[in-house]
């Protein structure tokens, strides 16, 4: 849903139960309107949003009607509920034509008109604010078949036919002021969108093939069956709709707006560009590259630019030259709508395989975002910074929507201690040619905000993925895990100075050492000090391997630590002290414990090699680990989130959130602190990030982090504080009251423009006439004060003016001179 | 006049949620940047800047709250008067003022949200230059501004209009505060006035500086009864620390708290409270001087309140910029943040030491400083760490010399920078590179002809010319010593396009005699620039290697005896030897393939005398079944296993699975004979097919060499099953087929 005010100030977007307005020029939200108190309660479905419209009778006031029937009018430019009433239709869309709201809909239950077809109805609002419930609906048109879902409906401006496609192939125009008439076209290829003209009797149709088939003189012509074509019967000369065709997509055109004068058809679809269409002419032009494919297209009232809405939530104004004016975007979904549906239902696909990751100096999440990019989201505004461009490919949409092209897509991340260096794992695989792999390290210029390419390491992991990327803490050295059975470590070396500049060290990273274990594959690696001595936890599929680190960096055995069974592989390996390792499998955690034994000196002096003592002190199962994290501030604290599948409604999971903590003597308690219902759509993504409330030397709590996840429908939500600690959680469906306090105390600061001179003049001549007749002085001095006035029209600059014509009848009226009544009855008398 | 001194200077305002930077560039044009990623948000031009500049910008006092829910229940239980704040507060918050004064008297609110001016006021209000403007701390609907000609205007933001108008100095006003309690104005010229805000009436009046003060700024947090501000006056090298008590304002002391030494008159001041253990509290100040240097200091309140002539403090820490040309950048504006990004006018720290530094208490929060040209300002978060030294200098880029992109804000797409001096590794890159000695450098460098004097590759070339002339002479073809000279010069100025035309040549006849001819110091360079070359993709790098082969086949000589051949040449060496690690396991592959074919080819041959001829012995085997017959074909994986590898497992297997396969063809032989024709042509189809898991399953053999026996075993037969289960299921078609034939 998107809409653009009358003067194209404002942008209209609703999500969920709240209605964003934009301002097109700062790119802000100006305003989140929600007649809810609880505005926070987004998953509310009873009042969320279906659809909005401008007023009518005011450009200043907009309606947004809700799924529960309620029908709230606002003032945008000042953030106001001005009212709101209910209505006896469930409401599916609304459209706009002249002063008239339309509205496509079903009766409610309750009411004795037991007909739950989808019909078209005409409101007649009242518009005064302080008059309520007045509103009642007439039926236009019973029994629609059409798809909701798509922009296959519309109606003509004269208000004289609807038009929209029923099943696949057929345009239906149904002219409801003259006897109801039903006119039925068959198309030959299947009409995916529709789109009327605002002037002419013509109709725009996309079809499934990418043409855009045009239809004139449907009006005058008879109406055809498909039957009585297949008998042979005499056909009108008249009989067939005119039809033209644009063609230019290659893929369904999904969204077809035609300017308010009609001469330009924009349309867009799968390609990621937006044509635009000289209507008489056929001439096209275009702005590709736009990054996703488009869901919409609505263009302004004053044609200075066209809202385009596309898959991944983002929506871009492009004015009048194809340039991208503004763009307005939060957090991204990659969702392009071509990936294998069984893909998607997998409970273990995601659309961030990078997952989340918090970056500290931007303070804001690091996800993927568009094909090949990597987005920064900050969580804290609620708004995209960037997207950064790390595989530098264009985006090419397939050729057929169910064979997607193969990209690149980034798998791996991660970021050093401060967050100075950037890894990434980039990896394109289409099955047919060798895939390609590149490891790349970016540096962090904090200075411009801006990310080097330093290193580029092609095959790192000869041609086989790279599972894991982690840094040692606090220094500068990557280990990899690949599916070609080794870890690899890499470091950052000085460069030998180039022979131009003798003066620029240069920095970048080499290749340092490769381990394996068995043949098996790595899957996560951890680090630990024991004694002033680096050690490295590997995991081997079901084995935890822990290794030293020497002098000269390179690796040596030292012990495995086998606890499960075969069949249940580690998936994280956390520290959670120096002595403490938390080994994740999939249904099971144990902690280990590392003990240093203390030599003494002849030991020492004998050159007795140092021994390790690992034993396994805690194990408990738990059910399919999602993610393991630790909070950023305190990293002996680890959160363990586990998914569990609900038995009563098999499409939900619950999600439970427990903590794990060790204390000095006891054994490691592990408690579940928080749990929620999720929709099961794909692997949900967690990030834990610092609550800046933080104070040092305070106790952990779950008070100071927040929790943020997002899951396949590409929202990112915050796991509640107020339900973290609370141990009854299942309060989520707050009672929905509406809370007309809230509104009545809104202030509104005063705004006092100076009006140019010639709004002061239409000013006052419209107040002369509503107390024309009492203001006894203004009226004698009327003329005067015109004349006053023409000299301010003559000084005052061309580009204050307003329209000539909306002041030209009260300045022609303000001349006359108005004689008085009496006068004028004795005159007439005489 | 002072303000002509410092005309020169950007008017800058930091956002209360230090999330925006507002910046009067000098044309009048007012320029919002966003303080995370530096870029221009927005832009605004009043429709009068041209008769009446900006005078001052000050931001409105708001938090974004995020937490909407928390707010409207807290709002139910206030009274009536806080619910109005609460909702001008939510108001603002919405609408992200900023207010304006302008040099004719009017001030201008500036909505940054729905990027349009909100408000004038104007009407009844000041008739000179607005000075400074001041919000008020507890979110009413007052706003306060004083200006040149002496008066102060209380405005209501509700009405638009002049709540409160008097005339409080003969000469201009020149700053303005209100303080936290909300009880207090204190506004100066070159004094100060304290006012109290409910009577209007003059209080006290301070005088501490010489020139006119042009910020005055209260500390966030009190002590007890007692508030603090700070004064900064134009031209003045002295910043002052005041103190108000709040309780009985007669009480208050007249003179300065403390003072501070500036090395330059300060153009900028802001104040930051440091709240320690509950009850210690402290003040960082940071101050702007005119030459851009940015000063911090420390003030501990409660430390001595003794001596009413204390030393003047000095600054703990001084930042200042310069360009990597060593000329000064000019800082122009700076504030504290939290990790979060918000701006702090207040720090609350536990329990610390009173002992530890400034840069171990504010080590979670940084320091956002605003710097460059107006065109281009840059904004930057240095962290406390950096500030190690009391005189840090930071390099940095010159402003004026980077180009502004405008395009990546309009869409939000970032493009990192990719140098032409990447370091790429390709795989079989082994070990870290260590650095090399200087010795060892100069030593290679004096092989380099880009080092030599211009005498010496004169003389190369003439060398050159007289071996073309040589050739001439016999009468070869000057082809190749065109080319020659073309190599050396492309070698020589490292001109890619001519390099390109050079290397694209095929002829081998051309490309040996060309190297042949090289002289012999351009032969490493030419090595390198083919192993460059070399390391994008396989398909472009078919040419090139006939010129590596070529190099290193007639310089072999040369190359032996060069100093520096491992370093130089290594990776050349590492690159082949990545490239052909693939190549033993496609010879073995190859080899099998072929193994494959004569079997079928001599089979084949076979046919017609074998058709020809009736068998001499049948064997009916009821249990036979008609699905095994390509099996005999096709020859299973183990048996491929046996011709290639002669190891001992392997044959142990075969033989297993020969005895198998011998029953079967015993039965099938007949059959089989009648269709084999067919047969071959439809397996030289399948061998496509089969290629591929043939090559997988060599890799496997391979790493299982080291491996125990056992599992190899298992390994092995598993996927011989697995073969003869795949071609199994191929076959199914093609017998479909036979039956058919066989009707």
């Amino acid at each position: 849903m998107l809409l653009l005010s009358h003067d194209s100030k404002y942008l209209f977007s609703a999500s969920g139960s709240v209605l964003n307005v934009y301002s097109a020029t700062s790119g802000e939200i100006v305003y989140r309107l929600s007649y809810t108190d609880n505005s926070e309660e987004s998953n509310n479905n009873e009042v969320k949003i279906v659809s909005l419209c401008l007023n009518p009778y005011n450009k200043y006031q907009l309606f947004t009607f809700h799924l529960n029937s309620v029908i709230c009018l606002w003032d945008y430019e000042d953030g106001l509920l001005l009212k709101s009433f209910e209505l006896k239709i469930k409401i599916k869309k609304i459209y706009n034509v002249k002063n008239s709201i339309y509205a496509i809909g079903e009766l409610k239950k309750s009411s004795k008109n037991e007909n739950d077809s989808i019909s078209l109805y005409k409101l007649q609002i009242d518009n005064s604010i302080k008059n309520k419930n007045l509103i009642e609906h007439e039926l236009i048109v019973s029994n629609l078949s059409i798809n909701l879902d798509k922009l296959q409906f519309a109606i003509d401006q004269n208000e004289k036919y609807v038009a929209y496609i029923e099943g696949r192939r057929k345009l239906v125009i149904n002219q409801f002021k003259s006897n109801n008439s039903v006119k039925k076209f068959q198309s030959k290829i299947e009409l995916t969108c529709l789109a009327l003209h605002p002037n002419e009797d013509c109709i725009a149709t996309g079809t499934t093939s990418g043409k855009i088939i045009i239809w004139y003189n449907y009006i005058n012509c008879a109406h055809i069956n498909s039957e009585e074509d297949s008998n042979g019967k005499k056909r009108n000369l008249n009989s067939k709709p005119t039809e033209s065709v644009l063609h230019w997509h290659s893929l369904p055109v999904v969204s077809l707006s035609f300017t308010t004068e009609g001469s330009i058809l924009y349309s867009g679809g799968h390609e990621c560009v937006l044509v635009k269409w000289l209507f008489k002419t056929g001439q096209k032009d275009f702005k590709p590259r736009l990054g996703a494919p488009i869901s919409s297209i609505t263009s302004s009232l004053d044609n200075t630019f066209c809202a385009v809405k596309h898959l991944d939530n983002t929506i871009h104004l492009i004015g009048a030259n194809m340039k991208v004016v503004q763009t307005f975007s939060s957090f991204l979904c990659p969702n392009f709508k071509t990936t294998n549906k069984d893909l998607v239902n997998n409970m273990d696909f995601t659309f961030y395989p990078i997952g989340l990751n918090y970056f500290k100096k931007l303070n804001c999440i690091v996800t993927n975002g568009r094909p090949g990019h990597l987005q920064f989201y900050s969580y804290s505004s609620d708004k995209l910074l960037f997207n950064l461009d790390i595989v530098n490919e264009n985006y090419i949409s397939p050729e057929n929507l169910n064979k997607p092209n193969a990209h690149t897509e980034i798998e791996c991340l991660a970021f050093n201690h401060d967050s100075t260096w950037l890894v990434t794992v980039e990896r394109r695989n289409d099955s047919v040619t060798t895939p390609e792999i590149k490891l790349k390290f970016w540096c962090y210029d904090s200075t411009n905000n801006k990310f080097s390419l330093n290193t580029l390491v092609r095959h790192p992991h000869s041609y086989d993925k790279i599972t894991k990327l982690k840094f040692k803490p606090n220094e500068n050295t990557l280990f990899t895990c690949g599916e070609d059975g080794c870890f690899k470590s890499w470091t950052l070396v000085k460069n030998r100075p180039s022979s131009i500049d003798q003066n620029q060290i240069k920095y970048n990273w080499v290749y340092s050492t490769c381990n394996g274990y068995r043949d098996m594959y790595p899957s996560d690696i951890e680090f630990f000090e024991i004694n002033n001595k680096d050690y490295v936890a590997v995991s081997f599929e079901h084995i935890a391997t822990l290794w030293k680190i020497d002098y000269d960096k390179s690796l040596s055995f030292v012990d495995d630590l086998i606890h499960c069974a075969k069949d249940d592989p580690i998936k994280y390996l956390k520290k959670i002290d120096n002595s403490n390792l938390l080994v994740v499998h999939n249904e099971c955690l144990n902690v280990w414990c590392f003990k240093h034994n203390v030599l003494d000196e002849n030991d020492l002096l004998s050159g007795v090699e140092e021994s390790l003592e690992t034993r396994c002190i805690w194990s408990q199962e738990v059910k399919d680990v999602l993610k393991v994290e630790t909070s950023p501030s305190n990293d002996s604290n680890v959160l363990i989130f586990v998914r569990e599948h609900l038995k009563s409604d098999e499409s939900l999971i619950k999600i439970k959130i427990g903590s794990i903590e060790i204390s000095n003597n006891s054994e490691p308690s592990f408690k579940y602190c928080h749990e929620f219902v999720q929709d099961l759509n794909g692997l949900v993504n967690f990030v834990v990030v610092p609550n800046d409330s933080i104070k040092r030397n305070e106790e952990f709590s779950l008070e100071n982090v927040h929790i943020l996840y997002a899951d396949n429908f590409g929202i990112i939500k915050k796991v509640k504080k107020s339900s973290l600690s609370n141990e009854n959680l299942l309060q989520n469906n707050a009672d929905v009251d509406l809370n007309e306090t809230m509104w009545e105390n809104r202030k509104i600061l005063a705004k006092n423009l100076p009006e140019s001179n010639l709004a002061r003049i239409i000013d006052t001549n419209k107040s002369n006439r509503i107390n024309g007749e009492k203001d006894q002085f203004i009226e004698e001095n009327r003329n005067g004060f015109f004349e006053s006035n023409l000299n301010r029209i003559e000084t005052t600059p061309a580009y204050l003016m307003p329209k000539i014509g909306t002041f030209c009848y009260d300045t022609l009226r303000s001349m006359l001179f108005k004689l008085d009544e009496k006068k004028y009855e004795m005159q007439n008398g005489l | 006049m002072h303000r002509l001194a410092n005309s020169s200077d950007l008017l800058c305002s930091i956002s209360s949620n230090g999330d925006c930077v507002a910046l009067c560039t000098p044309d009048g044009v007012i320029k919002f940047y966003d303080t995370l990623t530096s870029n221009l948000k927005l832009e605004y031009s009043s429709s009068t800047h041209l008769q009446a500049g900006c005078s001052c910008l000050v931001w409105s006092r708001l938090k974004r709250t995020q937490n909407t829910v928390q707010n409207s229940k807290q709002k139910k239980l206030k009274t009536n008067s806080e619910s109005t704040n609460k909702s001008i507060e939510t108001e603002l918050n919405d609408l992200d003022l900023i207010a304006l004064g302008t040099t004719d008297g009017s001030i201008l609110i500036y909505s940054l949200s729905k990027a349009s001016l909100h408000t004038q006021l104007s009407e009844g209000g000041h008739s000179d230059k607005v000075n400074d403007i001041s919000w008020c701390p507890n979110y009413s609907d007052s706003i306060y501004s004083c200006s040149d000609d002496g008066y102060i205007v209380e405005w209501s933001l509700l009405e638009s209009k002049v709540k409160a108008k008097w005339k409080a100095s003969k000469t201009a006003i020149t700053s303005i505060s209100i303080d936290p309690t909300n009880n207090y104005l204190i506004c100066s010229s070159k004094t100060i006035t304290v006012w109290d805000l409910k009577s209007k009436t003059k209080v006290k009046t301070l005088t501490g500086h010489s020139n006119d003060i042009f910020k005055l700024q209260f500390l966030s947090q009190k002590n007890q009864d007692l508030e603090y501000f700070f004064s900064a006056a134009h031209n003045d090298r002295i910043l002052n620390a005041w103190t108000l008590n709040s309780a009985n304002i007669t009480e208050t002391s007249n003179q300065t708290l403390q003072s501070f030494t500036l090395n330059d008159g300060p153009s900028f001041l802001e104040v930051i409270s440091i709240k320690k253990n509950d009850k210690n509290l402290e003040a960082l100040v940071l101050a702007m001087t005119h030459k851009g240097q940015l000063c911090l200091f420390k003030y501990d309140f409660s430390s001595d309140e003794k001596s009413n002539l204390k030393k003047p403090l000095k600054p703990i820490n001084t930042v200042k910029l310069e360009t990597k040309e060593g000329s000064p950048l000019k800082i122009y504006a700076a504030f504290l943040a939290n990790s979060k990004n918000e701006k702090l006018d207040l720090i609350e720290l536990g329990n610390v030491n009173n002992e530890s530094s400034l840069v171990d208490m504010l080590n979670n929060n940084y320091l956002y400083i605003v710097y460059g040209s107006h065109v281009n300002p840059r904004i930057e978060k240095i962290e406390f760490s950096e500030l190690n030294e009391t005189k840090k200098v930071l390099k940095r880029d010159d402003p004026f010399k980077t180009s502004v992109t405008l395009q990546t804000q309009a869409t939000k797409i970032e493009s990192p920078i990719i140098s032409k001096d990447v370091k790429v590794l390709v795989p079989g890159q082994s070990g870290p590179q260590t650095s090399i000695g200087l010795g060892n450098q100069q030593k290679r460098k004096s092989t380099e002809p880009s080092q030599m004097t211009l005498e010496e590759r004169l003389n190369v070339m003439g060398l050159d010319e007289t071996n073309g002339e040589a050739y001439y002479k016999n009468g070869q073809v000057p082809k190749t010593d065109n080319l020659l000279v073309l190599l050396v010069q492309g070698l020589q100025s490292n001109d890619s396009k001519m390099l390109n035309h050079i290397l694209q040549h095929k002829n081998d006849k051309v490309i040996a005699k060309t190297v042949r001819m090289l002289p012999t110091n351009y032969v490493v360079q030419l090595i390198k620039e083919l192993n460059k070359r070399l390391q994008g993709h396989a398909q472009s790098g078919l040419g090139l290697i006939k010129w590596l082969k070529s190099v290193l086949m007639i310089h072999t000589s040369y190359l032996m005896s060069y100093p520096d051949l491992i370093e130089s040449l290594g990776s050349v060496y590492e690159m082949m030897n990545a490239r052909t690690k693939l190549f033993p396991q496609l010879s073995k592959l190859q080899g099998k393939l072929q193994l494959v074919m004569s079997q079928v080819t001599s089979q084949a041959e076979d046919l017609p005398s074998g058709n020809d001829k009736e068998p001499l012995l049948y064997y009916q085997d009821s249990t036979s079944e008609d699905e095994q017959i390509e099996d005999e074909l096709i020859p299973s994986h183990s048996e491929f296993d046996e011709y290639v590898f002669s190891d001992e497992e392997d044959e142990e297997e075969s033989i297993h699975d020969d005895d198998d396969d011998q029953d079967e063809n015993m039965a099938d032989d007949g059959d089989s004979k009648k269709i084999l024709k067919k047969e071959v042509v439809s397996f030289k189809k399948k061998k496509e097919l089969s290629k591929s898991s043939l090559l997988k399953k060599n890799k496997k053999d391979e790493s299982e060499d080291d491996d125990d026996e056992d599992e190899e075993d298992d390994e092995d037969e598993d996927a011989a099953e697995n073969g003869e289960n795949n071609f199994g299921m191929e076959d199914d078609d093609d017998e479909d087929d036979d039956d058919e034939d066989d009707e």
